[in-house]
């Protein structure tokens, strides 16, 4: 690419538009100190604070009050790797201005992030009632943002090995936990194995012996299959291996052992699940080999036009592996479900296995890396700390209302289209003019609070008895508005804004370029909900007998829940301190009718919505997770729930009121909504390094950025990406993962 | 990478260049690939980078040792568990034959599959290795007789490290056609080679023990093996320059059943 040589020259002008994980990866490419300068960075960012989906703010006793729940995967390779470089800066810049010592050690990124090896879903048992699964995922060497090694994790013999140890640690790890009044019908075959049978009743020893029988066979078997079918996929790289042996032998083998062992699982519950792993990865290795995935060039791209079950199904999975809560995790916890509708799940099956592989393959450390506290005052503040430091520019309470290109009529012969000007209205403006101060400070901690801090504003005491609520899509009241123009105001623009906005404030775009249409219709997004409590019991006390857990695949419309109780202490409450706290989410379902445009009332409306299902969910379904959470018979123990303002007193019975104390809401702004990765939508994904408009490119985890799915990983490599696109750096190479199947 | 042509004093807009590439590498063998042209590998430690087929045959052994043992220990695993079970049984006096035969007829399916895959692993590395063999390497050769069909059976007749081989291909039925395997002999003092390849199915995977002297304490090792064409065997003989002069022969069996299938003649000159 070559050297740049600015001389006196002032830097590039890059407007970067939004402030959430993409934005603040590009943002911290571009101003990395090997660029010498030479691009200021503006955000330009809607309301009070960064972070987009990933936003988090401090309530009532500075609590964390977060969009929905937020775990860090092992995985997140890019994320972590930027997140520890934002640290160590900090830290060093710290140093370098001789603050307390002790403050210094309070932000590095480890004290910030707990891991987290349990992983539980939420089953239906065949003698009635729920089971809770949890497996233990065995720490994986390293850290998660450690340097790549030699070996390339995302290289298919790294796959493989650790495949065939993965099925051996979902076999042997699985534990079943009933839930209370649930029979126990399935026997622990661990310990019954080295029982001398001399002395017992015949038809126990008979029982033992099945037992054995199935595990044992099923375990050597299977896996011995499994492993099989592993090394038959990779020898597809191979040239000349006779595919139709191969895949005869695979499928055979499959299809003996399914109708061997059909009939043995179907009444215990232990085993059965045991099986529908097995069935699982049985059906994807299938797949891998009679799609030929790993010789196409389009990799798992190949399949996206599939729903992962469809293809699943395709390849000899059973129905009940199908249902299985192990299928319904990766639904959930990728709110795959459109239009927020429950019997609509959708998920691309190319998409679908290469985050499975990645999450199961190439995690560090731990598998789930848990926030201390909110994502904001972990992620986002020290970014804005650093990229302040660096010189970047933020211009908060900036919402963007038009993306402006250049009369077509007006090119130079060719010139390519390129974005005329950027059209903001300022939602309000600081007094004298002044730069305005997000941050403020919980126990030491720079956080990020749930309001913006109207005494800095102009008519702020106003906009707050007004309710202005500056994030919302359909408050559109402003202080005034401003347009930048190109070569004068911005050189270059990063567009970071959800996907769901884009029609909002790229409409010229979106009509003069179909390929932008099929986008903004075919990359789905849904809303989604979500709740917290805090509760003056630990989970022990509410009759959870397992490790705190992230458990997924239980009821709608809360399946997702995350023991939270590490971060009460992050929080300043005053007396009584919970013992613990909980966060629940999923999707939210689409009203009947598209709100209209200035429908100010429409957020309100779907918080209420909220609120009524948490309260109903608690009353209903939290005693198949938490049996002594209700009163016998009756509602939920609402005197639990700790009042952050402390007008009510602990023990005593309270009603369903002392629900308003707690904290829920209604993600439905459209930038805020949730990306999908339907089937046959990954081909209609725009990459960052697409230079069609040459003066922009996009950012965010709706972009074809090779991974494809919504979260905070791909919003970081599109990021990265687009910062790639418009310095050169980082090198693709470098974007890890990048490259992959 | 952004261009910047002039000052901010003129009008004119900075541009972005079109990138290198938009889309990743998604191939999954292009993974081994790109391993293979790292520098830093540890098999270029001479300055050499390894070739491609040697990348992969590696990474397909490092697999194959890995499987073998997980799959060793899951056979084994399945016999401990088959054997509790009989002790069980032993113990109680009682005798549930179902379950006992069950449990035989698993282990023997595991150790099977355990055995088959292993096997064709077997022949996968083997035709990687004979691909990056030139041609003739075996010791000589010729141009080979193209194959005379007589009925059902082929035959082709060449030479092979000063032998002269002659093998041939009897299908089990009519509406079958086989290639003869091709013959590889190492050492000068092997004169003539014949093979007889009468497989009994389809399924039929050839095997030759040891083929044997008059003399019984003289034998000769020879081994079937894959190559280039998946649709043909290679049959390698190596005689040493001290073998007993003599004729040697052994029967070819399939390697599940033992049923025989065919014979192999070698003579070695004095």
């Amino acid at each position: 690419m070559g050297k740049r040589q600015l001389g006196n020259r002032k830097p590039i002008e890059v407007a970067i538009l939004g402030g959430g994980c993409a934005s603040i990866a590009a943002a911290f490419e571009l101003t990395r100190p090997r660029h010498k300068g030479a691009y200021h960075v503006t955000i330009y960012q809607i309301g009070w604070r960064l972070g987009g989906k990933g936003a988090s703010g401090r309530g009532p006793a500075g609590r964390i009050e977060e969009h929905g729940l937020h775990v860090w995967l092992g995985c997140y390779d890019n994320a972590f790797l930027l997140l520890r470089q934002c640290y160590d800066e900090l830290n060093a810049k710290a140093k370098a201005k001789g603050r307390d010592a002790k403050k210094r050690r309070r932000r590095n990124w480890d004290d910030f992030f707990l891991p987290d090896s349990h992983i539980a879903a939420a089953g239906t048992s065949a003698h009635g009632g729920w089971i809770n699964w949890a497996a233990h995922f065995p720490p994986a060497p390293g850290l998660p943002g450690d340097a790549i090694h030699e070996q390339n994790p995302f290289a298919l013999s790294h796959y493989l090995a650790r495949a065939v140890s993965l099925l051996r640690t979902l076999l042997l790890g699985l534990e079943t936990f009933r839930a209370a009044g649930a029979s126990n019908a399935s026997a622990d075959i661990d310990q019954d194995a080295d029982t001398d049978v001399g002395q017992d009743d015949p038809a126990d020893i008979a029982a033992r012996i099945a037992d054995l029988l199935r595990v044992g066979a099923l375990a050597s078997a299977a896996i011995a299959v499994e492993a099989l079918a592993l090394v038959e996929a990779a020898l597809r790289s191979i040239p000349k291996v006779p595919e139709s042996l191969l895949l005869t032998v695979l499928e055979a083998i499959a299809s003996a052992l399914r109708k061997q062992f059909e009939a043995i699982v179907a009444s215990d519950d232990h085993t059965r699940y045991q099986w529908e792993v097995i069935d699982l990865v049985l059906a994807n290795l299938v797949g891998a080999v009679r799609y030929k995935l790993l010789t196409d060039p389009r990799g798992l791209d190949a399949i996206d036009h599939l729903d992962h079950r469809e293809w699943l199904r395709e390849n000899g999975a059973s129905e009940r592996a199908l249902s299985s809560p192990f299928t319904r995790v990766l639904y959930d916890t990728a709110m795959a479900y459109e239009g927020g509708d429950e019997g609509r799940p959708a998920i691309a099956a190319g998409a679908a296995l290469r985050g499975t592989l990645r999450l199961f393959f190439t995690y560090r450390g731990a598998m789930l890396w848990k926030m201390r506290a909110g994502m904001g005052d972990v992620v986002f503040a020290p970014f804005y700390e650093v990229l302040r430091a660096r010189g970047t520019t933020f211009k908060f309470f900036h919402r963007l209302r038009n993306v402006r290109l250049a009369d077509a009529n007006e090119l130079a012969p060719g010139e390519k289209p390129y974005v005329e000007a950027l059209e903001f209205d300022i939602q309000a403006e600081t007094l004298e003019g002044r730069e305005y101060q997000p941050l403020i400070d919980i126990k030491g901690l720079p956080c990020w609070p749930s309001e913006p801090d109207f005494s800095q504003l102009k008519g702020g005491a106003r906009m707050r008895r007004e309710g202005r609520d500056f994030e919302s899509h359909w408050d559109r009241r402003k202080a005034m508005t401003c347009e930048l123009k190109v070569t004068r105001d911005f050189d270059f623009v990063v567009l970071g804004i959800g996907i769901g906005a884009l029609p909002h404030v790229c409409g010229e775009i979106i009509a003069a370029n179909a390929r932008w249409q099929a986008m903004v219709e075919r990359v789905k997004t849904v809303a989604t909900q979500a709740f917290q409590i805090w509760l003056s019991a630990d989970l022990q006390e509410l009759g959870w007998d397992m490790p705190p857990v992230t458990l997924t695949s239980f009821v709608k419309p809360f399946d997702t829940w995350s023991d939270m109780g590490h971060v009460v202490p992050a929080e300043n409450w005053r007396h009584p301190q919970p013992r613990t706290s909980a966060y629940f989410c999923n999707v939210l379902a689409e009203p009947p009718r598209e709100p209209d445009a200035d429908d100010i009332d429409y957020p309100k409306r779907r918080r209420e919505e909220v609120r009524n299902n948490a309260i109903e969910f608690l009353n209903r379904d939290i005693e198949n997770l938490w049996p002594t959470a209700k009163r016998r018979g009756g509602e939920f123990r609402w005197e639990l729930l700790v009042d952050p303002d402390a007008k009510t007193k602990g023990g005593k019975r309270a009603t369903r009121g002392r629900f308003d104390t707690q904290y829920w809401t209604a993600n439905v702004n459209p930038s805020d909504r949730y990306v999908l990765s339907v089937p046959g939508s990954a081909s209609h994904r725009i990459s960052p390094l697409d230079n069609t408009y040459d003066n922009l490119t996009i950012a965010g985890d709706w972009t074809d950025c090779s991974l494809n799915l919504g979260c905070v990983e791909a919003a970081v490599m599109s990021g990265r990406l687009a910062a790639h696109a418009i310095s050169g750096l980082p090198a693709l190479e470098d974007v890890i993962g990048f490259d992959h199947p | 990478m952004a261009k910047k042509t002039t000052t901010r004093k003129t009008n004119k807009r900075m541009r972005r260049d079109d990138p290198e590439r938009e889309a990743p590498h998604r191939r999954a063998s292009s993974q081994i690939m790109l391993m293979a042209k790292k520098p830093n590998d540890k098999k270029t430690s001479r300055g050499r980078r390894p070739g491609i087929s040697e990348s992969v045959g590696q990474a397909i052994s490092n697999m194959v040792q890995q499987s073998a043992s997980f799959i060793e220990e899951q056979i084994d695993a399945g016999r401990g568990a088959a054997e509790r079970m009989r002790h069980g049984m032993t113990n109680t006096g009682q005798l549930n034959a179902n379950i006992n035969t069950l449990a035989e007829s698993l282990v023997t399916v595991t150790r099977d599959i355990g055995v088959t895959w292993l096997e064709l692993i077997s022949m996968i590395v083997r035709s990687i290795d004979s691909q990056a063999l030139p041609p003739g390497r075996g010791g000589g050769g010729g141009i080979p007789s193209p194959p005379a069909r007589r009925g059902g059976t082929v035959t082709r007749t060449t030479k092979s490290g000063g032998a002269t081989t002659l093998s041939s291909f009897t299908p089990a039925d009519a509406e079958t056609h086989g290639v003869p395997p091709h013959i590889i002999v190492k050492g000068a003092k092997a004169k003539h080679v014949a093979l007889d390849l009468r497989p009994t199915s389809a399924r039929f995977v050839p095997l030759v023990r040891h083929l044997v002297h008059s003399d019984p304490k003289h034998s000769l090792s020879a081994k079937f093996s894959g190559s280039s064409d998946p649709l043909r065997l290679v049959l390698l003989i190596d005689v040493p320059n001290r073998q007993k002069p003599g004729t040697y022969t052994g029967a070819i069996v399939d390697s599940s059943t033992n049923e025989a299938g065919g014979t192999i003649s070698v003579t070695v000159a004095d």
